[in-house]
């Protein structure tokens, strides 16, 4: 169980607040993992008491929580959240909040020790961390703590990214410093590790000798809904290929670790993406599609383009797609292409790697024309996290006929314990001063050196690769197949 | 939408972007020994009525008895002014043969109303169970478009040309469709799966070394089918034309040709009874002969040699009613390479 601490969350009338970091309190509270002194203290703009912002959470804690919403468990867990009104500007507001952190520290027996959530706008970081270490909020006392989170986007390029940093760290210690990527929290995500260097059956076939290629694909068949503004400045790229899908490749490349100590892993981490094959504009021309939806269907229902969303240029290139095909150069992967994509609009919402096998030899079952398909391992970040194994079976009866068959294990269905919610082990972490799952600065600074080249390729190339169109509701662009179908493959069916 | 329609038989009825949520659900039963949920392969089928909603259900709870799947129902009405979707899930239950455990399949229901709009194909993405085969099962005629973009996905896709109106037309119009699918697809027709165990008792005939000498003097074919199974017959006769090589002579009298036997007569009798009633080969003057009657599970064949007597046997009489033809269709892997040839060999007659 982590220490006692206090839980400070700027932008605490934001959308994160209420859907995830409340509910993921509430149900640490309720599985009985928090720590009895412990308090939350919602930092926002907005004129509020603590009773309204308590009945306000209630609600979405009730709508929220996985594991609904117990009237006793609740009203404990609710004793301990505050509000507190100030401007991110107003460094007044930082001493009231210094003060009655001290407070708190005396009452509810937080011990001095502080945990920062930064739920707000890149733009407010800085202001936000110079105001805290105004107010002396980033000291320690003598055995007590002093911690930041920072959400995704870490900065916009490799040069914002590294100022923030350095913003970041004049305030904090790198050690005391948790970029939060909340796919690295899922259940699935963490398993990757397990499933790798837990069994004795993976780890041998995990090389360029067994592995044809890997597939990351993160769908969803939302559009850009109401964050118009933000993705208009963000896109697929940025938003998601950057953070995410880099974090599970890298735990999907990654060589074992020496322990498991959180920079002996994210020093693994590093390696991969240190060794990403950089990309020229060539190879970005040929290699990565982006896209952007059109109008279509999604689940029976029409929905508009991508250009006519809500505050969305109706000239944009902003992509709501990426398909690439990415290059880890060293020993063990040689030659195996690690697939990406990532949509807006698409089927379905699922977040998976798939690790396709190399096909049996062309011999007996395989030979010739009869082309039977390889063995595909599939993670499944999320929904309904699990893993499957496709593999070849004889259907019963005289003939010879070999069809695909899956053996496929669910989180949901096999544990009485439901998974928990990917915010509640990051929180949770963070509390205990555990890193192994956040980034760090080499690893986000690493990533967009990678990414830059993309996306200057993109905007700042004479003659930039189009930006291709597929319908809402279908698989991508039809450039995205030709992608893979240039190398004899083709996106698996997910 | 029929106001008066009973679609009960089709679950719960659940909003679109539900239906994953709901069909959890019906895994979490709460019973100490909860079903086990199986399946080998997508089982899409595609209808146009309503009507079709409610026998399809019936037929998919039997089929899911022996095969395991994830069952997409499709019904599209494109008639209706304003367009909707309506979705329903439901799961067929059936004790494993062991006997112990209920295995459960999914089956999930789709009425779609008015212009598609890429609806359907989004649709069928939207729901299967990701790296197994995709069947679709085409009901009564193709003669819309469907989206260019399905086709690839399909493994197999199966058809029942029985009910066609204007065959050579529609299967022109499959074919034309087929040539953006994947090279691995595979065409299956029910109407020709009917033939399939007369095919295999014909081809029994001749295994046996004594009789196989009698081919060559083959001279005529007179076939016996129901009415309104000419085409299940003509699949049957061009079948013998792809195996034994024949060109077609004249139509009417219907004559092959044969390099080695010369002209065939070929005789269609419309007669009450099975899809086939029977089928004679003369090979002067040797004669091999099947026949089924009303009812009967069983093939008779009845061998004439000269100078021996007639040697009688029992042979299986394959599948009758859709969901047989359909099971039948789940045991086999076979490539359409053998039907197109005999769909070409009598295209023209159909």
């Amino acid at each position: 169980m982590p220490q006692p601490c206090s839980v400070v969350i700027f932008g605490a009338s934001g959308d994160l607040t209420y859907r995830k970091l409340i509910p993921a309190l509430y149900n640490i509270a309720a599985d009985g993992d928090l720590p009895a002194a412990l308090t939350v203290v919602g930092f926002a703009r907005r004129e509020k008491t603590d009773e309204t912002f308590r009945a306000e959470l209630r609600e979405a804690a009730g709508k929220f929580s996985r594991s609904g919403l117990n009237d006793e468990v609740w009203a404990s867990f609710a004793d301990r959240v505050f509000y507190h009104r100030s401007e991110f500007g107003d460094a007044a507001g930082y001493q009231r909040l210094a003060e009655r952190l001290a407070q708190l520290d005396t009452e509810r027996g937080t011990r001095g020790n502080r945990l920062f959530y930064l739920s707000v706008a890149p733009g407010e970081f800085e202001g936000i961390l110079e105001h805290l270490a105004a107010a002396g909020l980033n000291k320690t006392a003598d055995g007590s703590w002093t911690r930041v989170i920072v959400e995704k986007p870490f900065g916009t390029d490799l040069a914002t990214a590294q100022e923030l940093n350095s913003v970041v760290d004049k305030t904090f210690r790198e050690q005391d410093t948790f970029r939060i990527d909340h796919f690295l929290g899922k259940e699935t995500a963490q398993n990757i590790m397990v499933l790798r260097f837990a069994n004795g059956i993976f780890e041998p076939l995990w090389n360029h000798r067994y592995i044809d290629h890997v597939q990351i694909t993160a769908a969803e068949p939302l559009g850009v809904e109401a964050r118009g503004p933000y993705y208009e400045s963000a896109g697929a790229l940025r938003d998601m290929v950057k953070n995410h899908l880099l974090q599970l490749l890298c735990l999907v490349a990654m060589e074992p670790p020496t322990d498991l100590a959180a920079d002996s892993v994210r020093d693994e981490k590093v390696k991969i993406i240190r060794s990403l094959r950089p990309m020229s504009p060539e190879d970005i021309a040929r290699d990565v599609v982006r896209g952007q939806y059109t109008a279509g269907a999604i689940g029976g229902v029409e929905v508009k383009a991508y250009r006519t969303e809500d505050r969305v240029a109706p000239e944009s290139k902003t992509e709501t797609y990426v398909a690439l095909k990415a290059n880890v150069d060293n020993w063990r992967w040689a030659g195996v292409p690690f697939y990406i994509r990532v949509g807006k609009r698409l089927p379905k919402g699922a977040t998976e790697i798939a690790v396709q096998f190399k096909n049996a030899p062309s011999v007996l079952f395989n030979k010739g024309a009869a082309d039977i398909g390889a063995n595909v391992l599939v993670i499944r970040i999320q929904p309904d996290e699990g893993i499957s194994l496709r593999m070849q079976c004889k259907m019963p009866g005289a003939t010879l006929r070999i069809e695909p068959v899956k053996m496929d294990f669910h989180y949901g269905t096999s544990f009485g314990k439901a998974s928990p919610e990917a915010y509640e082990r990051l929180l949770l972490d963070a509390m205990s001063g555990d890193a192994t799952l956040f980034a760090r600065r080499d690893e986000v600074e690493g990533a967009w050196r990678f990414i830059d080249l993309i996306e200057n390729a993109w905007h700042q190339a004479d003659n930039p690769p189009p930006v291709c169109e597929y319908p809402s509701g279908s698989w991508g662009p039809k450039e995205a197949d030709e992608l893979l179908a240039r190398d004899g493959r083709e996106w698996r069916r997910m | 939408m029929s106001a008066t329609l009973d679609l009960s038989a089709l679950g719960t009825q659940v909003p679109v972007d539900q239906i994953s949520r709901e069909l959890k659900k019906l895994w979490h039963t709460g019973s100490a020994t909860p079903p086990t949920r199986a399946s080998l392969v997508n089982f899409a089928v595609y209808c146009r009525s309503t009507e079709a909603m409610a026998a399809n259900t019936e037929l998919i709870s039997e089929f899911t008895r022996n095969h395991a799947c994830r069952a997409l129902l499709i019904c599209v009405c494109r008639e209706a002014v304003e367009p909707r979707v309506s979705a329903w899930v439901n799961a067929h239950c059936h004790l494993s043969r062991a006997g112990a455990k209920s295995v459960c399949c999914e089956q999930i229901s789709f009425l779609l109303e008015g212009e598609l709009k890429g609806r359907l194909t989004n649709i069928v993405f939207s729901h299967l169970d990701s790296d197994l085969p995709l069947y679709f099962w085409l009901q009564g005629d193709p003669v819309e478009d469907l989206n260019p973009t399905l086709w690839p996905w399909i493994d197999r896709l199966i058809i029942d040309s029985l009910p066609w109106t204007h065959p050579r037309w529609q299967f022109d119009r499959l074919h034309q469709s087929l040539h953006t699918a994947k090279a691995t697809l595979t065409l299956r027709d029910l109407n020709w799966t009917r033939s399939l165990y007369f095919r295999q008792a014909l081809a029994q005939f001749f295994d046996a070394p004594e009789n196989l000498t009698h081919l060559p003097a083959l001279r005529s074919v007179c076939l016996t089918h129901a009415p309104g199974y000419r085409s299940t017959a003509l699949l049957l006769v061009g079948w013998l034309s792809a195996q034994l090589r024949w060109t077609l002579k004249t139509p009417g009298p219907l004559v092959f040709h044969s390099p080695v036997s010369g002209d065939i007569d070929i005789q269609l009798d419309e007669q009450p009874g099975p899809a086939i009633g029977g089928c004679t080969l003369t090979c002067s003057p040797a004669t091999f002969s099947l026949r089924r009657h009303t009812g009967e599970r069983y093939l008779h064949a009845e061998t004439n040699l000269p100078g021996v007597p007639a040697l009688y046997h029992l042979l299986p009489a394959g599948p009758d009613t859709t969901l047989e033809l359909l099971d039948e269709e789940m045991t086999r892997g076979a490539r359409h390479t053998l039907y197109l040839r005999a769909l070409e060999a009598i295209t023209f007659l159909l």
